[in-house]
């Protein structure tokens, strides 16, 4: 249970990281490079 | 503070200048695949290892797809990492039969040392076997080393790149810096470790008998407690050397005993010593250097060469003046300095060191994001340990980890640019790139990131006193700073502690779980960021408004911004922990 329980914290972790990578490049798009 | 004293840190700093360019321009080399010596041996290993992975060298990546490399990279190796602990007592080389780590514990390693943090809630001895130390634990020292090392050479293409829209690659830039940089390093500092006395072996360990016995209460397994006579002590073994090398190489610093680098296997003579600091600082040190001639601007890296060096020398002079003047409460003890002895406040200390080297590691420990200790840092004076501690606060970019340093930084950079261009009212420009509006919100958000788990992990923590007072040995504004230590010891990736803390309970392995990640990955993305766009933008010709990022004045106004932020986001925290710890002993009270 215990293992399930602390694998879980780092799978979502890393899944928010993700996101998170998306989440950055999505708001340069709003400025363009000049 | 002895005239000795300054000359050995006189003595390691030198060093460190000495070989900061060849290093530097090495490393410039390595990144760049121009033609080095040592690819003779290297390239052909590089091959294989592309061949048999199906790494394409030639794939140029964007920003986004070099972060997501990173991230996968470091998710499966913590998995791994997690399912070896978990397994070691059924796996080879376990000659004393230790049991499997628990669960949150091997979690908390797992990230820890993923991160280069190298944080250890456990004693490694009695915990993890040689199958986990050789296998996780020092592959993760090189690993994690090595993506430190890509990061901030992405980010140095990022400053370099003209209307690019890539970084390099992440698989490329990892390996290289394995084989050609940390690699035949260790190697070489292994063996001059092993030369002076650092063990190398997979023996079971020593038993061996006191020469005095002595009685102590030790708890039975029915948890009844007794008094017993003890009569033997058991003396670990193991591969340390080839460990401990890239241990401090990688400014990893997790120990292979309790005491880490004050443990005589691990460091045992003063020459071990002075290398292993050495080792701390040489390859960021350098990487200044490579920053320098990668951007084709040699005066810029000294220029952040010489920051590093003001906060260093400024930290290394409180801590070594703080400890050797001792605690003024101890009216019957002589500590003053002799032939015969170091003087100042020992506890805590080794006697093969001294004040001087035990002041000079905790300082350079702490400026890198190392963590390695040969002394207590818990056991220092209130100003001794306020330096470790700030060092850590400030983001550990004085020279900082192997690469995390020099990306840290160069976020700084980005922020001292900003703040001077604000002042002199003209679009502030870093070596030709205009920085606009994103590359200083993600700036921010890098620098916002750290306090922001630091500090609301210790405030939670500080108001749990079954969860996170609990464990705490000292009262007061003491215990307050064992606290702090530990999440910005855990966010910054640094990994010592102020060893006053039982850490290993459930909720301070699974918040520094957390408190690592954070640190590591969710600083790396914004800092990917801003090199990502910086890397796509047009030069533009240097005008009269330029601020130059290669002259003394540059130097100052960044070492000014950093002492702000630091001293803006802290300065409450610290009053309440080190600082009214100092005036409370002056007062009469110590804690």
């Amino acid at each position: 249970m215990w293992d399930i329980g602390v694998l879980g914290i780092g799978v979502a972790f890393f899944a928010v990281a993700i996101l998170y990578v998306k989440g950055c490049g999505l708001l340069v798009k709003k400025e363009p490079a000049k | 503070m002895t005239g000795n004293g300054w000359l050995q840190i006189g003595l390691f700093f030198a060093l460190i200048l000495l070989c900061a360019k060849p290093l530097g321009v090495y490393m410039a080399r390595v990144f760049g695949r121009e033609k080095t010596f040592f690819d003779v041996l290297a390239r052909p290993v590089e091959r294989l290892i592309y061949k048999l992975t199906g790494i394409e060298e030639e794939h140029e990546m964007k920003w986004t797809e070099y972060a997501v490399a990173m991230l996968v990279f470091s998710f499966v190796t913590m998995i791994v990492t997690y399912a070896i602990e978990r397994l070691q007592h059924w796996l080879p080389l376990n000659p004393q039969g230790l049991a499997n780590v628990a669960p949150d514990l091997a979690m908390n390693t797992a990230a820890s040392f993923t991160t280069n943090t190298n944080w250890q809630s456990y004693v490694p001895e009695a915990t993890m076997s040689y199958l986990t130390e050789m296998v996780t634990l020092a592959y993760h020292n090189f690993a994690s080393a090595a993506v430190g090392m890509a990061l901030a050479i992405a980010f140095v293409r990022g400053i370099a790149g003209r209307e690019k829209k890539t970084l390099g690659n992440f698989w490329v830039d990892t390996t290289r810096a394995t084989l050609w940089v940390l690699l035949p390093g260790s190697i070489v500092l292994a063996l001059a470790l092993v030369s002076q006395g650092v063990i190398q072996n997979f023996r079971p360990y020593d038993t061996v008998k006191l020469v005095q016995p002595f009685t102590a209460q030790v708890t039975g397994t029915d948890g009844k407690t007794i008094t017993q006579t003890i009569t033997t002590q058991t003396i670990g073994q193991g591969p340390v050397a080839s460990q401990e090398a890239i241990k401090m190489l990688g400014t990893n610093g997790g120990g292979f005993f309790n005491a880490n680098s004050a443990h005589p296997f691990e460091n045992p003579t003063a020459l071990t010593n002075f290398l292993e600091m050495f080792a701390i600082f040489v390859i960021p040190g350098a990487l200044t250097v490579t920053l320098g001639r990668m951007v084709k601007s040699p005066g810029h890296g000294w220029a952040i060469f010489a920051a590093m060096s003001a906060l260093f020398f400024a930290g290394v002079l409180v801590s070594y003046w703080a400890e050797s003047h001792g605690n003024p409460l101890l009216h019957n003890v002589n500590t003053a300095t002799t032939a015969m002895q170091s003087g100042g406040n020992m506890e805590g200390k080794e006697v093969r060191f001294g004040i001087a080297n035990s002041a000079l590691f905790a300082t350079a420990t702490t400026d890198a994001s190392c963590g390695a200790v040969n002394a207590m840092h818990d056991s220092f004076m209130p100003l001794g340990g306020l330096v470790p501690m700030v060092n850590i606060l400030l983001g550990e970019i004085v020279f900082g980890g192997v690469g995390a340093g020099l990306y840290g930084m160069l976020i700084f950079v980005v922020v001292t640019v900003f703040i001077a261009g604000l002042m002199v009212g003209r679009t502030p420009e870093y070596l030709g790139k205009k920085i606009e509006s994103y590359d200083v919100q993600m700036s921010m958000l890098y620098v916002l990131i750290f306090p922001f788990s630091v500090l609301l992990f210790a405030a939670v923590t500080v108001l749990m006193p079954n969860l996170g007072l609990s464990s705490l040995n000292n009262s007061g504004p003491h215990g307050l700073s064992e606290i702090l230590y530990a999440y910005a010891s855990a966010t910054g990736n640094n990994g010592s502690a102020f060893a006053g803390l039982s850490a290993n309970t459930h909720w301070y392995n699974l918040s520094i779980t957390v408190a690592v990640l954070v640190g590591r990955f969710l600083m790396i993305v914004p800092m990917l960021a801003v090199a990502g766009n910086l890397a796509q933008k047009k030069l533009v010709p240097p005008s009269a408004g330029t601020f130059p990022v290669n002259t003394p004045l540059f130097t100052i106004l960044l070492v000014g911004v950093i002492l702000i932020v630091g001293a803006l986001t802290f300065f409450p925290a610290l009053a309440l922990g080190p600082i009214l710890e100092h005036l409370q002993m002056l007062a009469g009270t110590s804690y």
